[in-house]
Formats: C-alpha cells, structure tokens, sequence
C-alpha cells in the first residue's frame, strides 16, 4: 500500500467504529431540482467557542469524510466536460451543497480536500445550519 | 464491476442550446449485464427540444456507440411525459447486428461496454427546467 492509501484505510477504519452516517447532496436546478446524493460516513463536531471566528460562527460543524464513497459512488456523476471548473477536482464538494444529517439539512460552507502524493485522502467540510 | 448501483449520467439545468454537450463518463462498469435508463424532465418550460443521447465505449472512450435516446420536446409536459425510461441487457445472445446511430427514442440493446455517459442537446432557450439521466446498473 502507498502513504495515501494506508491513510485512507486507516480513516475508514476509525470511521466506521466512530463515525455517523451522512447524506452529501448536489442539488441541481433552481425552481424544478434534483439531487444527487450519496451516502457517507464522518466525524462529526461542533466547533469549540475558541474556533469562532467571522466565517465559523455558533452552530455551524467540522465533519471529517473520507472519499472512499464518493470514489466508489462516482458522486457527483456526470459533469459537462466543457465547464468552466471541468479543471476542479469534482469529488470534492463545493459551497452550497448540502448534507443531510441527523435528518436536518444543512449547508456546506467550505470543502477542504487533503492530498498526499496526489492521492485524495480526506476533505474536511464546514457546514451550517 | 466495481460497484452496482445508480449513478448519474447527467443532471443538469437546462437553459440556452446545447449542442453535443458531453457529460464526463461513468467508468469502471465492466461486467455489468444490465442497465436500466431513467430518464427525467422537469419543470420543461419555454425551449423546443431536449435529446439526452446515453452512449458506451468498449475502447476506452476514444469511440462513442449509442445504446438508448431520449426525446423531449413541448409537448412532453412533465410529470407525466416527462419520465421515459428502458432496459439495455446483455443475457441473451444477439444476432450480428449493423450498427447505427440512433434516431429519435432509440435504443440498440445488449451493447453495453465498461463505461457510459450522456451527451445532451437542445434546441430553444428553457426556464426553470431540469434534466436528470440516471442508471442502474445490475
């Protein structure tokens, strides 16, 4: 196994002894949507008081995902190859998709993918709501 | 094959003409022996025409082969035309075939390689209109 992959196994290991499940929603369109959705597993925490700031405000939370299942579900399908950010990595989320957890829908804030060795190994999400 | 499931070939909103818009591919399928297409409308206001052409490549991707066409237009007023879908299987044996592209709510069935994706076109300028294509790969 490579650095990257031990690092993603290890995350999936912990994850499912520790983590909560959680739906990642795309949602497309505006007055008539669909969602492309995938289910996932993270860490889960609210932010300590300490971590406040003027973009992570009460409330919101850090979930920690592995991309083992956005990897095995393709999310988020299809892409026009032509787009304007075809060059992005799209198996990372972006702002204002969504996840559905504990059955409430909130909204994702910021994304940030972790490489090792060009290898995707982890994205951290803020989300609120 | 990977992972059977459903996975999105397409889902976008629909707005100015499309010509040709190649959707990145669903990679990974080989070994399927089945797939179900569903293809979905909504909303479909405004705009003339929509073809959501599902293709596959036994090659890699350099060439495209068409297995199923969806056709809407205005008078496809979803929900209740604007849900169309088929079965592409492979289980049974085919007789040689002559290959072609499809035409309008097309299908060449049992032609299914180790990958798939949705190219789109439209005609017209749509509002608030939504096109979803999914499969299900067994």
């Amino acid at each position: 196994l490579t650095a990257a992959q031990r690092e993603v196994a290890e995350l999936d290991k912990s994850l499912v002894v520790d983590g909560e499940d959680f739906i990642l929603r795309r949602v497309i369109g505006a007055a008539n949507q669909t969602n492309i959705d995938v289910l996932c597993r993270g860490f889960v925490r609210r932010y300590k008081a300490q971590e406040l700031t003027s973009v992570i405000i009460q409330g919101d939370s850090n979930i920690i995902m592995s991309p083992t299942r956005i990897i095995a579900a393709q999310w988020p399908g299809g892409t026009p190859v032509t787009a304007s950010d075809a060059a992005l990595d799209r198996r990372v989320p972006r702002k204002n998709d969504k996840v559905v957890l504990q059955g409430k829908v909130r909204n994702i804030e910021t994304a940030e993918p972790i490489y090792i060795a060009n290898e995707l190994v982890r994205i951290e999400i803020q989300v609120r709501g | 094959m990977v992972t059977p499931g459903v996975y999105d070939l397409a889902a976008l909103a629909i707005t100015t003409a499309l010509t040709n818009s190649a959707q990145t591919a669903i990679t990974g399928l080989d070994g399927m022996s089945a797939a179900n297409i569903v293809a979905e409308l909504l909303g479909g206001t405004g705009g003339t025409t929509i073809v959501g052409l599902v293709q596959t490549s036994v090659d890699g991707g350099t060439v495209w082969l068409d297995v199923a066409r969806f056709d809407f237009n205005t008078a496809d007023s979803p929900p209740t035309a604007g849900k169309k879908y088929c079965v592409l299987q492979t289980n049974a044996a085919k007789a040689i075939t002559q290959y072609a592209a499809l035409a309008a709510e097309g299908m060449n069935d049992g032609l299914l390689g180790d990958r798939m994706r949705a190219v789109l076109t439209s005609t017209g300028t749509y509002t608030d209109t939504t096109l979803s294509i999914r499969v299900a790969v067994h």
